[in-house]
């Protein structure tokens, strides 16, 4: 079965432990990479990226180290690095050609792919404009069009919703969650809705360390039972943020704020204990992140 | 190979007995190299490659090294009194300008990094460094043709001939091109922009000195030699060109 080890995967710079002994496999599906930043995320898909050397450890695609695989590797292999560009002369359809070129598509298959791309991501329309013209969201669209290019047998997708809006996040987890299939897809991120929904499986970062993996429903019970919601007066409010993890506050038609937080024990009693989510969970590893995204 | 051929396979053999897990895992292995092997994509070659850079940046690039090789040799051969320019200070003067248009080089390098190209053109098939040959290869193009362009202008104004303007320009190329086709296969790529410039720097800061304390070096006296070093120079050249071809591994990032 198709799978993506890594192996006692190590990064040190000169003052920072970047990636400390992480090991995990992957397997065909959408894999959530949860973590704060500075977690090491990026730093991971780098190295599965092939575009950074490990420290210390190996990546092994289905038995042979990628490194040891070398082009053949990067030929099923997409890649949305967080800061993605394009050089400013090009146009949307210039650069999903450079992209093809660089990918070693044939002339046929380019067109024939962009087109295709093109229609399913809704870049039709702007296709002859330039990119440095376009919206965030869109320019994001081109990026993961371009990752896309060569029907990839691995995805790696870091932050790819950055800059997307609600309706665009949504196209995009059907695109990914369709396309995941029959493929490995890793998505780094810290906008925890965005793998809630689609993710098989996850893997939370921190320090550098694979600290928690396991389905949605499989971390969530580290929460279960500390996730409560209550109202208050909204004079209240600041009151609350210093003394426990609010999660959410919303303000109610009739004065309070309606507040869902994370401690141990419930905080008034009026408090009721709900279900948790991913995002709960983010929040009670990485209390200092804060507030809601 | 999709995964329901792997069920089917699978299925197949838990029925068949005396297959044990092991014997399907080993078998399912082989079909999927077979159905790889059957199914490779189609990709292009380094030659496809190579002619799509033209459209992509060869026709800017060599725009700008005209300008740059022309213009300020136009502006020279107009404006300077040429009787108090020897053959030692007009080759060693073409030497460097040589060395500071093959400097222009480091443009490309600093593009793929301003526009944050570089991981992309990295994660693809083709690898950077197989991109920044296809790239070195069409200015190489430009240069060897700015070279002859320039020795022509020169030797129609100077006492310097055809032959030993080309020869000691191509010496100093091959000199340029030789380390930076070094740097480019052993430096990592985010570091690549500082080490080029740092080089060429070297490079100008020899050539000058050469000049001042050993001029018989420009002189023509040495001229067989210095050719016969042009050509061990543009071979190497020739021979990086072909290993960085075959190289495939490489980061951006040590």
């Amino acid at each position: 079965m198709m799978e993506l080890r890594m192996e006692h995967i190590t990064k040190q710079y000169k003052d920072k432990l970047a990636v400390d002994d992480v090991s995990l496999t992957v397997t065909p599906g959408v894999w959530g990479l949860l973590g704060a930043n500075g977690a090491g995320k990026t730093t991971l898909m780098k190295m599965i990226a092939g575009i950074m050397s490990p420290t210390s450890g190996k990546i092994v695609y289905d038995g042979v180290p990628i490194a040891a695989l070398k082009g053949s590797y990067r030929d099923i292999f997409g890649y949305l690095p967080q800061e993605f560009g394009f050089y400013p002369e090009f146009t949307v359809k210039d650069y999903l050609e450079y992209v093809a070129v660089l990918k070693g598509l044939t002339k046929t298959d380019t067109k024939k792919k962009i087109a295709e791309l093109l229609e399913r991501l809704s870049l039709e329309d702007v296709r002859k404009k330039r990119i440095v013209r376009l919206s965030g969201g869109m320019k994001r669209r081109v990026g993961i069009a371009q990752a896309l290019l060569n029907e990839p047998e691995i995805l790696i997708l870091d932050e790819p919703t950055s800059g997307l809006d609600p309706g665009e996040r949504v196209r995009f987890r059907n695109l990914l969650s369709e396309f995941a299939h029959d493929r490995i897809v890793v998505i780094s991120t810290h906008i925890v809705s965005d793998v809630e929904y689609i993710a098989a499986q996850n893997a939370v970062m921190k320090n550098g360390k694979i600290i928690q993996t396991g389905t949605t429903e499989e971390l969530v019970k580290h929460v279960a039972g500390k996730v409560w919601t209550c109202r208050v007066p909204a004079d209240e409010t600041g009151r609350w943020e210093k003394e426990v993890q609010v999660v959410n506050l919303r303000n109610e038609p009739d004065g309070t704020v309606a507040l869902r937080y994370l401690a141990d024990e419930k905080m008034t009693e009026d408090s009721k204990r709900v279900k948790p989510r991913l995002e709960d969970l983010y929040l009670w590893l990485f209390p200092q992140e804060g507030g809601v995204r | 190979m999709e995964r329901d051929m792997e069920n089917r396979i699978r299925r197949a053999l838990a029925e068949e007995e005396g297959a044990s897990e092991q014997m399907t895992d080993r078998m399912i292995l082989l079909s999927r190299m077979q159905w790889n092997a059957a199914n490779l994509k189609k990709r292009i070659g380094f030659g496809e490659l190579l002619l799509s850079q033209l459209r992509y940046i060869g026709w800017r690039m060599w725009m700008v090294e005209l300008i740059l090789a022309f213009v300020p040799t136009f502006l020279i051969i107009q404006y300077v009194e040429w009787h108090v320019i020897t053959p030692v200070k007009a080759v060693c003067f073409l030497s460097c300008l040589v060395v500071g248009i093959s400097m222009f080089w480091v443009v490309f390098i600093y593009r793929s990094g301003y526009y944050h190209m570089m991981e992309i053109e990295a994660a693809a098939f083709f690898s950077l460094k197989r991109l920044l040959l296809s790239r070195i290869i069409i200015l190489f193009a430009g240069e060897l043709a700015v070279i002859a362009g320039i020795s022509a202008l020169t030797s129609a104004h100077t006492a310097l001939g055809f032959g030993s303007g080309m020869v000691y320009m191509l010496f100093a190329f091959g000199a340029c091109s030789n380390g930076m086709l070094v740097l480019i296969r052993r430096a990592g790529m985010d570091r690549l922009c500082r080490y080029f410039l740092a080089y060429g720097v070297l490079l100008l800061a020899v050539l000058l000195l050469l000049a001042k304390f050993l001029p018989q070096f420009f002189d023509g006296t040495r001229q067989t030699w210095v050719a016969f070093g042009s050509f061990v120079l543009l071979g190497y050249c020739i021979y990086q060109g072909v290993l960085l071809l075959k190289q495939q591994g490489e980061t951006v990032y040590a």
